[in-house]
């Protein structure tokens, strides 16, 4: 199973884990590709259902070929690692949603800056510099300081370390720089202290 | 003329990475047009990449962050300046040593891997004019990190003699401003050597001591110099090249000599 398709299933509820944490558990399926014509095309594009679709379907239509791979292997780490990414959207989302509400905004916050270590803490390479990179970000941002913006940001960050893991930092380190938001911290006085360098 | 081009010297570069007021260089560039140098990359990595991969090694060596921060301590008497300014970035880097060893190393591994040159190059262009080969050098890891900053006069790493014949005349005028003031001796010593043979602007002893003369001439008409070292002053004034200092933006002031 690709980590795509984990995190899709995982949204989806059809995946989950064996009691023992041993097993991977999805619904298998098989993608089938049908021929479309032009009406069919525009009953997607404008919304209709699939089931809707099907009923109109040309009974002549056959599939033209069947696609089944879903072998390649997720590890117990990586499904961790997915989870706990999950979890951040979903804490960043809260955030979003209750920003109004400061207790709320705050209990949220320090949730996600929490979810960050455990991140950190079971990750590897790229994906442990990045949950770095967003830990340095906002472990000196106090939720009653965050900016709507910076919680737009941090959610499209979060979607970019869905997406792409930790081949997404540079990308990540852009959309928090763009909004205020810093990964190396501040040290005062450094500036001064190499004048005599130049 | 309008603030909208900066040059960004080094010491900006830094400050807008760690500085007190990163918040406001960032904001204040979000709309101008940055542009800094090779010769500008390879000062900052001679000095704050560099140190941070000495801080690593340090790091490695004594695998404790308090061991760590005494031998810089002790370090401080030997090497004072260096020793405070790789104990400043550990101390930030560790949250004042409430962060554990494992993350301050992980930090520090992205910081010199690409953290820091991403800083660098965020809403920068860059020139290049005296064709730095030392700009050009990538960090390697083995056990800890190295970087060849080597420069010697007798291997050709860059095209500074070009530079220097092709702004012979800004050179002179920077003489003549610069002599009179005894904080600027050393360099007008290099000057004056180059003027009778300008192979020997090759090689760090001299290069790197024209640094602030090479930077203010690379900066295209145009721009403004941006940079919190008060030095650029009387050497822009020489130029006839415009001046933002960091102390003076707040009211975005320009120095126009």
């Amino acid at each position: 199973m690709r980590q795509e398709e984990y995190l899709r299933f995982k949204k989806d509820n059809t995946v989950s884990l064996d009691k023992n944490l041993e097993y991977v558990i999805y619904r298998d399926y098989k993608k089938v590709r049908f021929p479309v014509d032009d009406k069919i095309k525009e009953a997607f594009l404008s919304g209709v259902s699939f089931e809707g679709i099907c009923e109109e379907w040309d009974e002549s239509c056959s599939p033209s070929f069947t696609v089944n791979q879903k072998t390649t292997p997720l590890t117990p780490a990586d499904i961790k690692t997915l989870d706990i990414i999950l979890d951040l959207e979903g804490l960043i989302e809260d955030v979003k949603e209750n920003f109004d509400d400061i207790r709320d905004r705050q209990i949220f916050f320090f949730e996600f800056k929490e979810k960050l270590n455990e991140l950190w803490k079971i990750s590897k390479g790229d994906m442990k510099k990045t949950a770095l990179r967003l830990e340095y970000a906002i472990k000196n941002i106090k939720s009653e300081r965050l900016e709507e913006k910076q919680v737009a940001a941090l959610t499209e960050a979060i979607e970019v370390l869905e997406k792409i893991g930790g081949k997404g930092k540079e990308e990540i380190k852009k959309i928090l720089l763009d909004v205020g938001i810093f990964t190396v911290p501040k040290i005062e006085g450094l500036a001064e202290l190499y004048a005599d360098e130049y | 003329m309008s603030t909208d081009k900066l040059f960004l010297e080094t010491t900006i570069q830094i400050e807008r990475i760690f500085g007190r007021k990163k918040e406001e260089i960032v904001k204040f560039l979000s709309d101008k047009e940055a542009l800094s140098s090779n010769y500008v990359l390879m000062e900052f990595k001679r000095t704050m990449l560099k140190d941070c991969i000495a801080l690593y090694s340090f790091l490695k060596e004594e695998t404790y962050l308090e061991g760590t921060l005494m031998r810089l301590s002790e370090l401080r008497v030997y090497e004072h300046r260096t020793a405070v300014r790789i104990s400043k970035i550990l101390s930030r880097l560790s949250d004042s040593n409430t962060l554990e060893y494992e993350k301050v190393l992980t930090k520090l591994e992205d910081l010199i891997e690409s953290e820091l040159l991403e800083e660098f190059f965020y809403r920068v262009n860059l020139i290049d004019e005296t064709k730095c080969g030392l700009a050009k050098e990538e960090v390697h890891k083995n056990e800890t990190y190295s970087l060849n900053l080597s420069c010697k006069r007798e291997e050709k790493k860059c095209e500074i003699e070009a530079f220097v014949l092709k702004n012979e005349e800004s050179f002179r005028k920077l003489l003549d401003e610069l002599q009179t003031n005894e904080e600027f001796e050393g360099v007008c010593n290099v000057i004056k050597e180059i003027f009778k043979d300008c192979k020997k602007a090759r090689g760090r002893k001299n290069c790197w001591k024209l640094g602030d003369g090479i930077i203010s001439l690379e900066a295209p008409k145009g721009y403004k110099i941006f940079t919190t070292d008060h030095h650029y002053k009387q050497i822009c004034n020489s130029l006839e090249k415009e001046i933002l200092l960091l102390q003076d933006l707040k009211h975005a002031t320009t120095h126009h000599f």
